[in-house]
């Protein structure tokens, strides 16, 4: 049988293991979430693995009789750690900032104690105004309804989803999510999405009424390019043409980089920006009357 | 897939102590690089670096020309080697509470904030060393003080010649940390970044829709809701993050009305510029 591994389920399991000699097997299984299968077969992988000096570098013997794992491991294998600054730095900003998290630092002293270590060692990191209000009620186990508006949109709209993944990308953290009516994989920023419901009243229609649109810029400034997809970007000296999913998305990137970019074509983008800016200068003359 | 994790965790392994590990012993102690010709081996190496560093552990070549030494060392885990100094600390206990809390969330590759260089600057400030690193083309020598994020992006505050800045941590790069610890004295408060310098800050009051304000409010700083319903919002403002006003009025355009406003010269100076 054949197990899609992760680098990091290995150096976890080597980390639960090497804490103690002997294991439960089910305790073992619970504690790691695998399967048995997936298990022995990570175990049959580390276990092939030699140290420099030629010894093994983890080695495991199955009592089958009494359901019981025992474990030599190599001085090396003690090195292997997954609590790494980039992950512990995550559960910080979470900690921090997600409700269900600070929810567990004030109820469970062993969380508290996690959290004020933490917050000791990043003193010194400001997370602004970070909020991650939506995190919490993304239901990872079913389908679920979201209310979004889409960049450079302010229409909302109620998509029928089954999450999959959190991701960042360079405008934040965004779910991955199979759209249900659409029957394809979408991607929502989570700081749009406005309402998460278990059900709604009434049917949703199918919606796909964005177009691609195609922008024409110049910009010096290789964040500009390092924000869109360099694969799709076509390049002529300092012009660029990029194939936006929508006229919405091109003016949300436009008005993100209005000082790094010269909008090129088309006109309609150039006139929208023009006149939402005559619309804000008179905002901030007349409107106070 | 399964030979490229032993030789992964073959690779970690190697880095049993502080002292820096040569790339020909290396390739003479992972089974899989000996029959690898120079130029395959350094590209195997380089992918299985690249493997390490989506998981957090970076291999960091250092060559420090005040030193004989020159080599890879392990990095990617500041924070641990911390918690191992400290005796108030059960590894076993702190590690099973992480194991709890990584169970919320499903998080592609474990993590969804991305910090470049993130435990040489944590080991900088938390230390007090300087660090040297190169700036959009410029090599820059500064004494690290904070960092924080703002609208999804790392910003690093630090004294270059005693005069704070701020610099955008993903435009960093070649950075290098100093010898010495303690090389200045704690910077207590929390960093002032130079956007803060200025004293040219607009104030407004706007009502709009509650909605378009929760989606867009990252975009400026500055913000404090007044009242609020269901339905809208009065918010003041008081900043001089003009671009970040401007992007989150230019987007909520047509939605918002203007109640109240002061000290609007400077704003509408740099909508005139822009």
């Amino acid at each position: 049988m054949k197990f899609k591994l992760t680098l990091h389920e290995i150096l976890k399991t080597i980390q639960v293991i090497e804490t103690k000699s002997s294991w439960k097997l089910d305790e073992l299984i619970q504690k790691l979430n695998f399967s048995k299968d997936h298990l022995i077969y990570i175990l049959t992988l580390i276990s092939d693995i030699y140290t420099i000096d030629g010894n093994l570098f983890f080695d495991y013997e199955l009592d089958l009789e009494n359901n019981i794992l025992n474990f030599e491991f190599s001085e090396e294998a003690t090195y292997i750690n997954i609590l790494n600054d980039a992950e512990l730095l995550n559960l910080f900003i979470l900690m921090s900032f997600d409700k269900n998290y600070k929810k567990l630092v004030i109820e469970d002293f062993n969380i508290q104690k996690f959290y004020e270590k933490l917050n000791n060692i990043f003193k010194q990191f400001d997370l602004g105004n970070l909020e991650l209000n939506n995190l919490q009620n993304i239901n990872f186990d079913n389908s679920t309804y979201i209310e979004y508006i889409k960049q450079g949109s302010t229409e909302r709209n109620i998509y029928n989803i089954k999450p999959q993944v959190l991701k960042t990308n360079n405008d934040g953290i965004i779910l991955e999510a199979y759209d249900i009516l659409d029957k394809r994989e979408k991607t929502f920023l989570v700081n749009r999405i406005l309402n998460v419901y278990e059900k709604v009243d009434g049917e949703i229609k199918y919606r796909n009424n964005s177009k691609n649109f195609i922008l024409e810029f110049k910009s010096k400034n290789q964040m500009v390019l390092d924000y869109l997809d360099n694969e799709y970007v076509i390049k002529k000296g300092n012009n660029f043409k990029f194939n936006f999913y929508s006229k919405n998305n091109a003016l949300e990137f436009c008005l993100k980089f209005i000082k790094d970019i010269e909008i090129l074509s088309p006109k309609e983008i150039i006139d929208e920006i023009n006149y939402r800016k005559i619309k804000l200068i008179e905002s901030l003359t007349h409107e106070l009357n | 897939m399964k030979n490229v994790f032993k030789r992964a965790i073959e690779l970690i392994s190697l880095f049993n102590s502080d002292a820096l590990v040569s790339t020909d012993f290396i390739k003479d102690n992972i089974k899989d690089y000996r029959s690898l010709s120079e130029q395959s081996f350094r590209r195997a190496f380089e992918r299985d670096k690249s493997l390490l560093k989506s998981f957090g552990i970076n291999l960091i070549y250092e060559n420090d020309k005040w030193s004989n030494e020159k080599g890879y060392s392990i990095s990617g885990n500041y924070v641990y080697k911390e918690l191992l100094k400290d005796d108030s600390i059960e590894l076993s206990t702190f590690f099973n509470t992480y194991l709890y809390l990584k169970k919320l969330y499903f998080f592609e590759n474990n993590k969804f904030f991305v910090l470049e260089n993130i435990s040489q600057l944590l080991k900088s400030i938390n230390e007090k060393r300087r660090i040297a690193f190169d700036y959009h083309g410029v090599y820059k020598k500064v004494k690290p003080v904070g960092i924080r994020l703002f609208n999804n992006i790392w910003y690093l505050a630090a004294f270059e010649d005693k005069k704070l800045k701020t610099f955008i941590i993903k435009n960093i790069s070649n950075l290098k940390i100093g010898n010495k610890q303690n090389l200045f004295s704690q910077y207590d408060k929390k960093s002032k970044f130079s956007w803060e310098d200025k004293n040219t800050d607009i104030y407004l009051e706007i009502n709009l829709p509650t909605y378009l304000y929760e989606i867009n409010k990252h975009l400026f700083h500055g913000g404090k809701i007044l009242s609020t319903n269901i339905q809208d919002i009065n918010l003041s403002i008081k900043t001089n993050d003009f671009l970040g006003l401007y992007k989150f009025l230019m987007l909520v355009s047509g939605s918002y009305r203007v109640l109240n406003i002061k000290n609007e010269k400077y704003f509408k100076e740099f909508l005139n510029e822009i």
